[in-house]
Order: structure tokens, then sequence, then C-alpha cells
């Protein structure tokens, strides 16, 4: 089953490890464009999961580093384009939140690829997909997080 | 739907007709026949027993006869009401014998037989007129076979075998053998924009083209076997907001063919069920045979039957082509000849979904004029809220929408795996949690199972959660209790091929749901004042529309104008299309009425800034500063200005569409050049629109525009061409027009944006235009006096971009404003309180932009003729005993919402504005002491459903 | 013109299906009494019937 999916899977399969990947979306961009994504069929990886917020600007540093603590192999902030914000700024606060918290991941001596900010915007379905493909595929290469010390029931 | 089934103040009559109506508009009289059901409204809780228990089977009405149902049924899954209805001309109780399997089985004695029905009177100020369309019935073409050879349907037939609910469960098949067809034809224009002596409509049906476009891209993702698509048409109608770039994405699938062809024949291969159609490819002139293994015939609108009588009912006329007649007079599509009486969708003849939409509130924002409101609604019944105190109970429910989340994902499994949830109560799944059954279910269960928290695993919230907040609400569960997990949008239909990854991921989205739901706390909404008054801001048509329709329900208008004087693009026109209205007439009719009105009506003036939300905008303008509820933007569009397309700007009888409407506009008697009529005129299409490097669609008016000045320059004795890439004559009367134009002789040649036409000349004069003729093989060189340029609209960068800023409505790709909706909401924008009217939007003619004017000011009817407004409880509070007033929430706020305050003698800490607050919580973010929550998405929520999800 | 004392309470909209609702919900929200008048048995009209709409693709219902 699984091999039939994007080629991010086909090396995951080989390996045998499948991410946890945790994505922060905001509601009114990139949630949508999920949504988005769903209505058009575009078909890509499912191994993420999705935390919904108002506003990309609400995720914290804090958030992200206890995704981290709990197990987490990636994190993905997704929130509107510059000057699409649904706050107006919300996305430039994020864009500092970030960087406090790419610092703090460098800090715990995680590789900074593993956190990820991206603006997806409502219409961008097919981008959504493609993203998620690319960052499923990113974290696959780069292995299960050192932090990640518990053993994996998952599949 | 199901907010029209729920409304208080509205009263839904099913299975009912105008029988009689006598008054004026004001104080009509209508007498309404209910007729019966045999089915109590009241009683009956739509449990489906009777259905199980009816013997007779019948065809189904709803999936086109090709579904079954029984003599008592339910129409479809999510019918509002729900309650049965049996059919009495097939049950068997009215033949001789009787089976009473329903009235048995009904515990509720909802059955009765001896039902009489009702007759109801009403006194009503308005009446509105929204009865739709009949299909055209495709067999009065007998040689295209439909009702004689299997394999030929029609497009509401495929609908329903796209459709996971339809007759097939989503598969398309062949009626014959049932096999999945590799060769699926499209036939447009089916009965629509008939020619000669064939049968049919001779207008446009508007929605066919979009509508095969839609089937082709659909067909091809529920069956990825198929192998060719073709699509028999005259011209595509991409005409709309988004449409042409819908096409052009259809351009690029391989399977997908466009051949230009009316067919003449269709015949079937008795052996094999095949369809063999016969064509003359419009391009090439090559006449072929084409066998396919299904057709589709794409059947228009025509007027309903029932047209005739309820017109004769109601007191007014139908056109020609038996459609509610408007009154041309007003230049808008919504009025009829009977003062009070609208009409609005495809009664007045075929719309597409937005501006049936845009018609509908329109006609809304009229009949309010001549009505009275009910009394201000008293503070809602404090409803005893349910006990909500001890730990958790959580109801987790879970919804198939049909085959689109059960067909991927394992329910029964998704279904353990929640029971086995700490603080779970209980679990349930139902067919379609939407549909008022499933909502109901809902309810009972909160009650019956005392649930404090509930989670519905099934579509996505940003459509469905208001419906099932209001479920919780209506049985005193507080609605912010309720929780929703994308398992349809975000899981089944994008992991459709991994159904055990899919379910492995909805059982993590179901747990994280659960875990957030447990720590969700009951909100309460808290309600401002709203200001009575409102600003349009736009002369034009749309703008002055809404701008009347607003003072005459007793609003307080102000409406501004950058310009010198109102009109807007009226101020530039002759003759406004269909109905030959003089541009100059409409608006100073619109003008007078204006000045004669208690608008407040500013012209040279500008908007300097908006602050404040919705119900409470302060506005800032150049001519003085006041505080309105609501915005209206109707600041139109630019029209293109070519950049030396054509030779555009180096020949000087090279002109605009526009140009041309100005010479038009000061000769009396027709064209002029140096005081002699021109030989030749010849039109170029497109120009400025369905580019796809520049991201522009199609502008929709100006084909009916060169019509309508081709007719009136060979009616003054001049030789017309138009040089198209489809003429997209979508609109009312405006097919008429083009045929009117091809009698008068006016020559319509295509070309393709791939061989351009060409110009030249000397001397700043444009002599010839050379043109490769498609049908012909052969380049044709024209001899041009006047070459004019269907310029296309583009958005006022500049005004948008400064309303954009202002307003922060965001703009979409083709730089026009962004709707709520592209369907259901095209008048509102996304910030509330702010509308969209004309276009603002994107290109609209004269009589969409009034219809939109109208709509925009129905919707601003709707929040201000309420004192208060409800503010959402979801945004961000202080505890203000962890505020160290450090300041950094109330720098970062770009709404102003928190301040320092002093709580006590010397101690000051923050306060958030809960009217400002949009609830982003990025405040809450970076507070540093952890001192502001935002409500809803709290940290602890968060945390809960990382913690759910990674160390579970 | 109509006296603007003359002012019955409530609209008749005549049709159930996707104008008919619009019609009918935004003079409802208005405070204004409004009987829906359906010829068949459940709303909903042509709009029930189709399965996805262009350009969004958005289910129907």
């Amino acid at each position: 089953m699984a091999r039939k999916n994007p080629s991010s899977k086909k090396k995951a399969a080989k390996e045998g490890f499948v991410p946890n990947i945790v994505a922060f979306a905001c509601n009114w961009c990139s949630y949508a464009g999920a949504d988005t994504a769903g209505t058009n069929r575009v078909q890509y990886s499912p191994n993420f999961r999705i935390i919904r917020t108002m506003c990309s600007g609400r995720v914290t540093p804090g958030f992200v580093l206890k995704a981290f603590k709990l197990g987490a192999d990636g994190v993905l902030v997704s929130g509107c384009h510059f000057g699409d914000c649904h706050y107006i700024f919300g996305n430039y606060r994020a864009v500092e939140q970030f960087d406090k918290t790419k610092a703090l991941v460098k800090t715990l001596g995680l590789d900074e690829r593993r956190v990820r900010l991206e603006w997806i915007s409502a219409a961008e379905g097919t981008r959504w997909g493609e993203i998620i493909d690319e960052f499923v595929a990113e974290i696959t290469s780069l292995g299960p997080s050192p932090l990640n010390h518990k053993p994996k029931s998952k599949k | 739907m199901m907010d029209a089934g729920r409304h208080p103040n509205i009263e839904v009559l099913t299975n009912s007709e105008l029988t009689h109506l006598d008054g004026r508009a004001g104080s009509f009289r209508a007498t309404v026949r209910k007729n019966p059901r045999y089915v109590s409204e009241e009683l009956c809780t739509g449990c489906g027993l009777c259905i199980d228990d009816c013997p007779v089977i019948v065809p189904n009405e709803f999936e086109v006869g090709m579904g079954a149902r029984k003599a008592i049924y339910s129409p479809f899954p999510q019918a509002v009401p729900n309650t049965h209805i049996i059919d009495r001309e097939h049950c068997l109780n009215d033949d001789f014998l009787v089976c009473n399997n329903c009235l048995n089985v009904c515990d509720r004695n909802a059955i009765n037989f001896d039902d009489p029905g009702e007759e109801i009177r009403l006194d009503v100020g308005a009446v509105i007129v929204a009865t739709g369309f009949d299909v055209y019935n495709a067999s009065a073409i007998p040689s295209y076979g439909y009702g004689l050879y299997h394999n030929v349907l029609t497009n509401m037939e495929l609908e329903r075998l796209l459709n996971a609910t339809g007759p097939t469960r989503g598969h398309i098949v062949r009626p014959s053998d049932h096999k999945v067809p590799r060769k699926i034809a499209f036939v447009q224009c089916v009965g629509s924009r008939g020619e000669g002596r064939e049968a049919g409509c001779q207008y446009c049906s508007r929605f066919c083209c979009m509508n095969a476009i839609k089937d082709c891209l659909l067909v091809k993702q529920h069956e990825s076997d198929i192998e060719e698509l073709m699509v028999f048409y005259i011209d595509v109608r991409a005409a709309g907001k988004g449409f042409e770039e819908f096409y052009q994405r259809s351009l690029g699938m391989p399977e997908l063919k466009y051949v230009r062809g009316r067919p003449s024949k269709i015949i079937e291969d008795p052996q094999t069920r095949d369809l063999i159609i016969s064509v003359e490819n419009g391009e090439t002139g090559e006449v072929s045979k084409v066998r396919a293994d299904l057709v589709v015939l794409s059947t228009g609108a025509v007027a309903a039957a029932s047209n005739r009588d309820l017109a004769e009912v109601l007191g007014i006329n139908l056109d020609e082509n038996s459609f509610f007649e408007v009154e041309p007079r007003y230049g808008s599509p919504l009025h009829t000849a009977r003062e009070g009486i609208y009409v609005c969708g495809c009664a007045a003849g075929p719309n597409d979904i937005s501006d049936s939409v845009a018609q509908g509130s329109g006609a809304a924002a009229e009949a309010e004029v001549f009505t009275a409101k009910l009394p201000a609604e008293e503070e809602p019944l404090v409803k005893e809220e349910l006990d909500i105190s001890g730990p958790p109970r959580v109801g987790v429910f879970l919804c198939h929408c049909g085959i689109n989340i059960a067909g991927v994902l394992d329910i029964e499994e998704l279904k353990e795996v929640a029971k086995n949830i700490p603080d779970v109560v209980y679990v349930e799944d139902n067919l379609f949690l939407c549909s008022d059954e499933g909502q109901r279910l809902v309810q009972e269960k909160i009650v019956e199972h005392r649930l404090n928290r509930v989670v519905a695993a099934a579509c996505t919230p940003r459509t469905h959660e208001p419906i099932f907040r209001e479920s919780c609400d209506q049985v005193g569960l507080n609605p912010y209790l309720f929780e929703m997990v994308n398992i349809r949008d975000q899981c089944s239909w994008v992991h459709t091929k991994v159904p055990k990854i899919a379910t492995k991921k909805a059982r993590d989205l179901i747990g994280m749901g659960v875990a957030r739901a447990r720590h969700l706390q009951p909100l309460y909404r808290k309600t401002i004042p709203v200001n009575q008054s409102v600003l349009v801001i736009g002369g034009g048509v749309a703008g002055m529309c809404a701008a009347l329709e607003l003072e005459a329900q007793g609003m307080k208008v102000y409406l501004l104008e950058k310009e010198g004087r109102l009109g807007g693009i009226l101020n530039n026109l002759t003759r406004v299309y269909p109905a030959n209205l003089s541009a100059f007439e409409l608006a100073r009719t619109m003008v007078e009425k204006i000045k004669a009105s208690r608008v407040e009506a500013m012209a040279s003036t500008e908007v300097n800034s908006i602050t404040g939300f919705v119900g409470n905008f302060d506005v800032s303008t150049t001519n003085g500063n006041f505080r309105v509820g609501a915005v209206v933007v109707a600041t139109g569009a630019h029209i293109y200005k070519p950049q030396g397309e054509f030779g555009y700007g180096r020949f000087e009888n090279v002109i605009t569409n526009q140009e041309l409407e100005n010479i038009l506009h000061e000769s009396k008697d027709g064209i002029h050049v140096n005081g002699k009529t021109p030989g030749t005129v010849l039109f170029i299409q497109c120009v400025g629109s369905r580019d796809t490097e520049k991201d522009t669609g199609c502008s929709r008016f100006c084909c009916p525009t060169t019509i309508k000045q081709a007719i009136r320059l060979r009616e003054n004795g001049v030789n017309v061409v138009v040089l198209h890439r489809d003429v997209r004559t979508v609109g009312a009367k405006a097919e008429e027009h083009y045929r009117h134009a091809r009698e008068l002789g006016v020559k319509f040649i295509r070309y393709t944006p791939e061989r351009l036409p060409h110009v030249s000349g000397r001397d700043q004069r444009a002599e010839q235009v050379e043109i490769r003729e498609l049908a012909l093989h052969q380049t044709l060189e024209i001899d041009v006096d006047y070459v004019v340029l269907a310029a296309g609209m583009v958005p006022n960068e500049q005004s948008t971009a400064k309303l954009h800023d202002i307003l922060k409505v965001p703009l979409g790709a083709d730089g026009f404003f962004m709707e709520r909706h592209a369907k259901l909401g095209p008048v509102e924008s996304t910030t509330e309180g702010v509308f969209l009217a004309g276009c603002v939007s994107g290109p609209k003619d004269i009589a969409d932009s009034i219809a939109q004017g109208a709509a925009a000011a129905a919707k601003v009817a709707s929040l201000i003729s309420h004192d208060t407004v409800a503010l959402e409880p979801t945004t961000c509070v202080v505890d203000q005993t962890l505020c160290r007033a450090c300041g950094r929430c109330v720098e970062i706020c770009d709404y102003h919402a928190p301040s320092l305050v002093e709580v006590a003698p010397g101690l000051k800490a923050a306060q958030i504005n809960q009217a400002l607050c949009k609830g982003c919580g990025t405040c809450a973010s970076w507070c540093p002491t952890g001192a502001i929550a935002a409500m809803h998405f709290t940290d602890e929520q968060i945390d809960s459903m990382m913690e759910a999800l990674l160390a579970g | 013109m109509v006296p603007k004392g003359i002012k019955a309470n409530g609209v008749l909209v005549l049709g159930g299906g996707i104008t008919g609702i619009q019609a009918a919900l935004d003079l409802a929200s208005s405070r204004i009494k409004v009987y829906l008048v359906e010829k068949s048995p459940s709303l909903g009209g042509r709009m029930a019937q189709l399965d996805k709409t262009f350009p969004t693709m958005d289910c129907a219902i």
C-alpha cells in the first residue's frame, strides 16, 4: 500500500522509518489550503498531523520544543503569504518567533532542517501537498530525531 | 439548505403552491395550497422503517430515474424536511389491494391516508419568484437518440452517477453493460442555441460549458481508466470569475480533447452498444465519424412548465421563451412589471450559481422595502444549560459522508479506537452527520448520555462547525465544548489510495481531537451595539444601487465618489444591452433618485482611513469623518489600456470598444470618419483578457458589447468583421443579439492565440488585417477603416491596493477582491461588516452589477437591522495577576486591542478590548509570563493534542 | 408608488432552490418573516442533485 505513494515513501519503507511530523496550520490560509488539497483530491504523503491555530503568530517556540521533547521528528509551521495575513502582520510575528525557535532547536543539538516555516494560501492545495511531500522526504532522510528515545511501536 | 430549515423567521411550506394572489405591493394577500404528504411533519422522525416495509418499487426522480425508491420515501438523504412522503400514484392502497404496511409499522402514527392538505392564507408585503428552470427534454432531438440508445445520458444523469450517494455509488458505468467506459463524448448545446429547424431554444443556457468541463475533471478522478474525453462544442463559454482559469486547467488534461463542431447525428452500434457520432469539425471542415462508449448530452435550461400558471396567478408576463419577464426600465434583472414582485435566479432565464445567489440576495433587498420588520428580538430565552461539571464525558460521532469517508477509512476500527480513549463514554457513526437526522442523533445522545464534550470526526470545521455548534447550543450544551476532527478533506480525500495508513492517521486525529475536547471550556458571546449607518465607496452603478436600496430601508447612507460626479462607467456608455436602454438616462435616473433621497452623496471624496470593527467603523475621508456600522466597496474596475497590441497607439484608427463608444456617443446618426461613414470596421476580441501568462480571466462583457456596437454599425451600412476566440454571449438576450448580428451580415471569424491577427498600415493608419481562416485553410487580407479592440476589464490597482490596506480584504491572483465564497458568498468579504458589489470583485455587466448592489444592500440590512452584534468569544484574555505590565502585547497588536491600565494604585496590568481583539493569539505567544490566554486555543489545549499524538 | 404606511409582515418566496433559500435567509436575518413555498416535497432544488460545483469543486449540498 505504502509503496504507491510518492517517492519519499519508498526510502521510508526501506529504512522502516516513518517520521512523526507535527504541522501547525493557520486557520485562514494554510488549513484552508489543506482543505483545498482535499477538494481537488491532491494525493500526498499521510505522514504528518495538523494542529490548527488561528494564526501562525500563535505558534510559540515552546510548542515546537514541546513537540520535539515528546518525540516529533519534524515540525512545520505554516501561515498566510505576506500581505495576506487575516490579522495583518501575524505572519511577520511568526517569522520572529520562528527565528527564536530555530536558535533553540540548534541549541538542543537538532538539525535545523527539522523545523520549517512555509506560506501556503487557501488556494494552494497542490502546493500544500508538494510541501508536505518534500518535508516528509527531508525528515525521512534525516532519520529519527536524536531526542526521540522511545521505541517506536507505530508503523 | 439546513439553515433555511432551522431559521425561526422562515416557515418552510413544501409540497405547496401559490394558487391565488391579490392586493398590491406592501399588502398582498396570498393563498397557498399545501398538498397532502400523507405523513405528518410533526410526528415523522424520518426513521425509515416504513420505507423498508413498503413493497412498491418505482424509479427515483431525484436520481433522474436511474435509481429506485419506494412508494413511501424521502427524496434524498439530506432532505429538508426529512419527513417521508407517500406517492399516491404508486401506493398500493390506491389500487385494489389495501397494503397498509407503512401504517402498521409506524410507531408514531404519523401516517394518515385521509390527509386533505391545507389552504393557507398569508398577508405579505412582497413576493419573490425563484422557481428555477426545467431541464431540456433531450428526447426532443431524435437524431441524438436519447431514450432510444442505452448509452446516451444527459448531464443531470451523469451528475448522479458521479455522486457518492447516487445510484452507482460514484462509479461511472455504461447503462448497457455496467462497464467503465473508456471513451466518453460530451455534446454541448443540446436544446440550447438552436439553429434552423433543429429543436430547442435559441438562447444560451450559460452553465453547461462549465458543467461539462467540471464533469470531465470529475469523471477522470472517479475512473482513472478513462482514456479519452471529447467535448463537442460551438464556443467554450467560460465567462465568469475563475471560469477561464478553470478551462485553461482542463486544457492540460491529456485525455481531454475539445472538438469544435455540433454533431449532426448519433447512432448506436447494435452489437457493442457503442455510439457513432457524425460531426463536421468546425475548424478543419472535415466530416468524421467518432466512436464513443458513452455519450453525455449537455442539456440546457428551459422555462419551468409551471411558469404559465404561476404567471397568471401573479399577474405578470412571460417572455418569448416562457421565462418570467423582467421589466427593462430599471436596468435591473430583478424587477417584474408588477410592483412588489421580484424575480431572481433561473426563473427569469439561465444563470449560474453565483449570479443566482447574488440575485436572490438582491431580490431580498427589494422585497424588504415593502415589508415591515418583526419586532427586535427579545433577549434570547436563557436556555437551561446542561450541567457540565465533573470529569469530561466525551461523545465521539463519526460521519461516513456517504462514501467520501467510509469508502476509504475503516469506520469500525475508528469506532473501536475511539471507545478506548480515556473519558470517551459514547461512540456512534452515521451516514451523514450533517443531515437533520444526524444532528438530531447528536442532540439526543448529548442528553441521553450526559455528554459534556462532543467530538465529530467528519469534514472540515471551516464549513460545518457552525451547524454542530448550533445543534449543541439548542440542547443547552455550550457550543465551544464541541470539537471537529477533519478526516475527510485532510484525510480520506487526500490519502485515498492508502486506506490503512489513512485510517491510522484518522485514529491519531481523533485521539488529538478528544484530548483537546477534554480541555475545552465553555465560552459566552458578548454583544456590542451596531451603528445604523452605512458607507458605500464608489458612486458607479453598483454603489448607487446599494445606496438607494439601503436608504429605502431607512438607513443613513454615505456615498463616496472619487470623481467629480456620480455615474461611474455609465457616463462613458451610450446604450446598455440587452434592452438598449440609454446609459445616459439610466445614469440620470439613478443620480436624480440619489439627489432626491436622504443619501449623503459626496463627490470628489476619498477615504483616508477606516478603523474599528463590525458595527462600529470610524471613517475618515477627505470630506469629513463619521461612524458607520458597515462598509460596501463598489469602486469598480478599469478598462484595460492596450499596450501596443495590434498597432494600438501606433495607428490612430486602432481604438478600443470604449473609444468607439465615445464616438458613437457623440455622433447621433451612425459613425463618421471625417464626415463619411467608414467602409469596414474590424473588431478583435479578448484584448487583455484570457491571458494565461497574466492570470487574466474572461472579462465577460466584451463579447456582448462588441455585438451591440457591431449591430449599430451594421444598421448604418458599415461592413463589420469580428475576430474572436469564442463568442461568449452569455446573459439575458445576448445570444439572440449574436444571432441578429449574423443575420444582419456581421462576419465572425475565429482566431487562436497561437495565430494572432496581424494589423498593418502606414502613416499612422491601419489599412489591412491579416488573419488565418481556420476552416478555409487560407489567409485572409481584410482592408479596414477602423480596428476596434475589445479591451477587457482589469482591476483598478491603485484603489484596490489602498482599500486592501485599509480594510484587510484579500486580493485574488487576478488582482480583484476575493469574495467570502465564490459561489455562495459573492458579495461578502472575509472581513466582517465589509461587503463587495460590482466589478471590484471581477468583471461584470451593468445588470449583474445592479443585482450585486442590491445584494450587498440585503447583506448590510441583515447586519444593521439588529441593534447589536454578537462578538466571537474566541479572543485573548489577560490574567492580570500574572501580568508584569511589560507592554509587549501592546506593541505587537495591529488592532490596538491590548492596553495597559491601572489595576490598583501604582500597579499596571494589560487589558484586552474584546471588541477589538480578533483572536489571532499572537499576543499570547509573545507574553513572557504566560498571562495571556488565547481562548479556545490555549497552551493547554494545544499541548494536549501533541501529547495525545506523540506520547500516546 | 405605494404609500409608506402599508407594509405587511412578511415576504412570500416561491421556490426552495439555492436562489430562493438565499433570498429567504437574507430576509429572515433582517428580521422579516418569510414563507418559503416549494412545490416539491423537499428544499434544495437542482443544486442538491449536483455532485460538485465549478470552479471551486465544493460539495453542492
